[in-house]
């Protein structure tokens, strides 16, 4: 059986970490800090009754939203010999996409 | 971006897009509007110029500001730019996507991509999208020939390489666009090239033609022709334009009607400077009674004027709504100030800026301009430096600007008691009676920057600025 981690920090609005949903049902568990780059997360876990915590992302499917986790990590551990985030030029475009909508 | 900052996700997505030119083209069909700033900015820095030209065709805006990303003139880019263009004006159908109507190469609109660097996720969001009226797809009205905009700067010798170019590309498709430079600017005599350059630009786009050389009074002549075609000329800068002592007066007089006749069709002029051109002297008249509006400025610097002159311009109806007087080194002593008096009282509820700097007045005379000058509520700059006042008269004049509350910038000369027998400075003296005018000035109203000067040295040219804090020269008192 897969062991299934879990992450007790994702409710509630002092969470440390914050569960991002894609559209396609896959999930993803970032800390909250980090994930406030983007600004559409960060009114989504800001306030009460603004999203319902676990509401998913509708428009973005797993491919970039897995990128965009990436993201959070490259973003708190860059320095200026940091390795390139890779991406690949098949999912650039919906990344755009996804980025715009994110806003980040 | 700084050294330590990441780059944006939307950065590095957009580097990637790059990275493929087919991928990067296709996917422009379904790109949002407000990406195609940035990615345009990207894939302008990292040289990606197949894509370039496809996204000048696709651009989303009526206006592509790209002057002000290449900041200096950039062949390449030029290049690209107009390839792309070329293929838009190919079409023979224009295609639903077509939006751009203007290609502007000047370094203006420098806010457009400013928004997209750096900041573009605040551009994107939702607030900013609600505000930013450039990011509605602009409505195309109708099928409008494509204009090319560009700051003209003439000077001496053949065009460089990037006005060459466009030049050229412009002069084959004359049919079908428009070079529109809204201000020129001559920096040496027109020659040849030069002439040519400015046969193909569409010269009712010119707003603001500076001189900034010494010409020939047969030069302006010449040029007049193209002057009188700008017919939304704004702004006119005329500098030491110089007569020729083997010029006959019948030709003077000819060369001056090939002027003066095409100020008749400017029909839009609003500012008017004339700094030491000769032939305005028992002219002005002539050069003035065309203009069909008011001016807002009226400049004539370093200029001699007759007594005709001075009674048109204190009947000329254009200058009842001047903001600005400049008469700088236009040497009045000689002359009654009844004229001046009567513009002054003309423009006192119009007039920001006067500048009366070296005209050499006198007491008699500020006294007679007194009256009008004190009802000038609106100015906020008055430069009175390089006249011959005395401190009675000083004081009269400080006291009459009492109303004058808008004042924010005053040059005064040193009053003449502040030199000695031979012409020289009395530092404790000049220190005495300016501390005593400035009381003055702050007894009546408020003040912000109050100075008043010396005459130059007549070794080393220094002036000694009182209020400002600087000192004096070091050269030898006259013996």
């Amino acid at each position: 059986m897969e062991r299934r981690k879990t992450y007790d920090g994702c409710e509630g609005p002092d969470a440390m970490y914050v569960k991002l949903m894609s559209s396609d049902a896959h999930e993803f568990v970032v800390k909250r800090e980090p994930a406030l780059a983007s600004g559409t997360i960060k009114v989504m876990v800001s306030g009460p009754g603004q999203f319902a915590e676990n509401e998913p992302i509708r428009s973005i499917v797993e491919r970039p939203l897995h990128i965009l986790h990436m993201y959070f990590t490259y973003k708190v551990c860059y320095t200026k010999n940091s390795t390139k985030l890779p991406i690949a030029p098949e999912i650039a475009l919906e990344l755009v996409m996804a980025v715009n909508f994110l806003d980040c | 971006m700084s050294i330590q900052a990441p780059p944006t996700l939307l950065e590095l997505a957009g580097r990637s897009l790059l990275m493929d030119n087919q991928r990067a083209i296709l996917a422009l069909e379904d790109l949002p509007i407000e990406l195609f700033p940035p990615l345009f900015m990207e894939a302008f820095t990292r040289g990606h110029t197949e894509v370039l030209k496809e996204m000048v065709q696709a651009w989303p805006f009526t206006c592509l500001p790209l002057g002000a990303l290449m900041k200096e003139p950039h062949l390449g880019m030029l290049q690209v730019a107009l390839e792309g263009l070329d293929m838009l004006l190919t079409q023979r159908d224009r295609p639903r996507r077509w939006r751009l109507q203007v290609l502007d190469l000047r370094n203006a609109h420098q806010n457009f991509w400013r928004m997209w660097t750096g900041n573009v996720a605040d551009a994107c969001s939702s607030e900013a999208k609600n505000k930013n009226q450039t990011l509605k797809l602009p409505t195309v009205v109708a099928k409008e020939p494509l204009k090319v905009f560009i700051d003209v700067c003439l000077t001496e010798g053949p065009l460089d390489e990037f006005q060459t170019n466009l030049y050229l590309w412009v002069k084959q498709r004359r049919d079908v666009l428009h070079l529109c430079c809204k201000k020129l600017t001559f920096f040496a005599k027109p020659n040849c090239h030069t002439r040519k350059f400015l046969k193909i630009l569409d010269l009712n786009a010119v707003q603001k033609v500076e001189v900034h050389c010494s010409w020939k009074l047969s030069t302006l002549a010449v040029v007049a022709p193209f002057l009188g075609h700008m017919r939304n000329l704004r702004t006119l800068l005329l500098s030491h334009i110089r007569g020729s002592a083997s010029t006959s007066s019948e030709k003077k007089e000819r060369l001056i009607a090939q002027f003066t006749s095409q100020c008749l069709r400017m029909d839009c002029l609003q500012k008017f400077y004339a700094n030491a051109v000769f032939f305005l002297e028992g002219h002005l008249d002539q050069v003035l009674r065309h203009l069909k509006n008011p001016l807002k400025t009226l400049s004539i610097t370093n200029c001699q004027l007759s007594d005709s002159d001075w009674h048109y311009l204190s009947q000329y109806p254009n200058t009842s709504q001047l903001k600005l007087l400049d008469l700088r080194g236009v040497e009045l002593t000689t002359f009654s100030p009844e004229p001046l008096r009567i513009l002054l009282e003309k423009v006192a509820a119009t007039l920001k800026t006067l500048d009366l700097e070296d005209c050499e007045i006198t007491d008699s005379q500020l006294q007679a301009l007194l009256p009008a000058l004190s009802c000038c509520s609106q100015l906020k700059t008055f430069s009175f430096f390089g006249n011959h006042i005395s401190m009675p008269v000083m004081r009269d004049l400080l006291c009459r600007t009492a109303r004058l509350s808008l004042l924010g910038l005053e040059l005064y000369p040193a009053p003449l008691e502040s030199y000695d027998a031979h012409g020289a400075i009395h530092l404790g003296r000049f220190s005495q009676l300016c501390a005593e005018l400035t009381a003055i000035v702050r007894d009546v109203r408020e003040s912000k920057l109050l100075v008043f000067s010396t005459a130059p040295c007549p070794q080393c040219g220094h002036q000694l600025l009182y209020n400002l804090g600087l000192g004096r020269c070091s050269c030898p008192a006259p013996a």
